[in-house]
């Protein structure tokens, strides 16, 4: 899991490491997980995000390209010659 | 209308902003008395944490509002509010302060309930969050007790590759070679099927609720099957049990990973 221990930043989606059932000790979790759970709190499902600057309370910005644009990465890492896996 | 403060500001200044990363409830223990949030020494109140904030360089102090405790930190106005989109549109920026923004609200979340804010939610100072908190109070209660005692858990179910068999590798016509890709065409396991409708529905059975995973990590290789669900912490070993019983029966076809656990990011979007 990722409270507090170490995360390996890497977006080489081959770098994922498979869990075992039922352990807690989870000591890499991937980037792709770290973005799909942490993007997941409103962003994505609303394709919105808040914030408040300059003392207006909630400006909403569209992230329909944010995700394009995870996406269109993503693709491009996985179109690259893959490592060998473990 | 301005709620006074029991904090010290945090020294937000020209140029900088409040960034947001989580809501945790005020314990009854929690003294209130409040000259400070932040007494390092002082068992019941909470203090700066250990991890640095999303710009890796301001703490995360603890601001108190309306029986909440806001998780914050000073960061660049520049480069999380004017250019907030522009950097999230860039991947290795994202992904960084993401991981950073995982680890505060993981610190967080190993200590007590938390409702973990958007990433990126940024306030002018200290007096628009209390007035943002203060009109998502009633929200916020309801979404304390549908996370309470709960965690985040995505699983994920993959094909396991078969190798080819050594004897059949050796392509001697062009009929071999035929059969062969019939074999594998044989193999690849559908999506959507019986039995991963099977694991969904006996995981949504015991978990509080579900939800569908991000589309960030859909593109993995072999991947068939994701979901992201919020389980009561009582019910981990009933979880495992049923992981355990498809673990078994799919051996060798099939592959489940657990991710978990995460703060409930996928369960608090009735805060807003």
């Amino acid at each position: 899991m990722a409270r507090g221990r170490h995360i390996r930043l890497s977006l080489m989606p081959n770098d994922f490491e498979t869990v075992e059932i039922g352990s807690a000790s989870q000591e890499d979790v991937s980037i792709l997980d770290i973005l799909d759970h942490v993007l997941n709190a409103g962003v994505v499902v609303q394709g919105s995000l808040v914030i408040s600057v300059a003392g207006v309370d909630l400006v909403y910005l569209g992230l329909n390209v944010v995700l394009t644009s995870v996406e269109t990465a993503l693709r491009s890492l996985n179109a690259e010659p893959k490592r060998p896996k473990r | 209308m301005a709620i006074p403060s029991r904090n010290p500001e945090p020294a937000t200044a020209l140029g900088k902003a409040l960034y947001l990363y989580a809501v945790s409830r005020l314990s009854s223990g929690t003294s209130a008395s409040g000259t400070s949030a932040r007494g390092p020494s002082a068992r019941s109140t909470p203090g700066p944490l250990q991890s640095a904030g999303v710009d890796g360089i301001h703490p995360v102090l603890p601001v108190i509002a309306d029986g909440f405790i806001c998780w914050v930190s000073v960061v660049d106005a520049a480069a999380f509010a004017d250019a907030l989109g522009r950097n999230l549109e860039n991947l290795e920026w994202l992904a960084l302060h993401s991981v950073r923004h995982q680890e505060v609200v993981g610190e967080i979340a190993a200590a007590t309930e938390v409702v973990p804010a958007r990433f990126g939610t940024v306030f002018s100072g200290e007096a628009a969050l209390l007035r943002n908190i203060q009109e998502r109070k009633t929200a916020l209660g309801k979404v304390f007790k549908k996370i309470t005692a709960a965690d985040e858990w995505g699983v994920k179910v993959f094909a396991e590759r078969q190798p080819v068999p050594a004897a059949m590798a050796e392509v001697k016509s062009g009929s071999d070679y035929l059969r062969q890709k019939a074999a594998r065409l044989k193999k690849r396991p559908e999506r959507n099927d019986a039995e991963l409708q099977q694991l969904a529905t006996q995981l949504a059975r015991v978990a509080r609720a579900s939800a569908p995973t991000g589309k960030v990590s859909g593109s993995q290789p072999d991947l068939l099957w994701q979901a992201t669900f919020l389980l009561p912490r009582t019910r981990r070993r009933q979880w495992n049990q049923l992981l355990q019983k498809f673990v078994q029966r799919w051996e060798g076809a099939r592959r489940i990973e657990v991710n978990g656990p995460w703060p409930p990011y996928s369960f608090v979007s009735d805060a807003e």
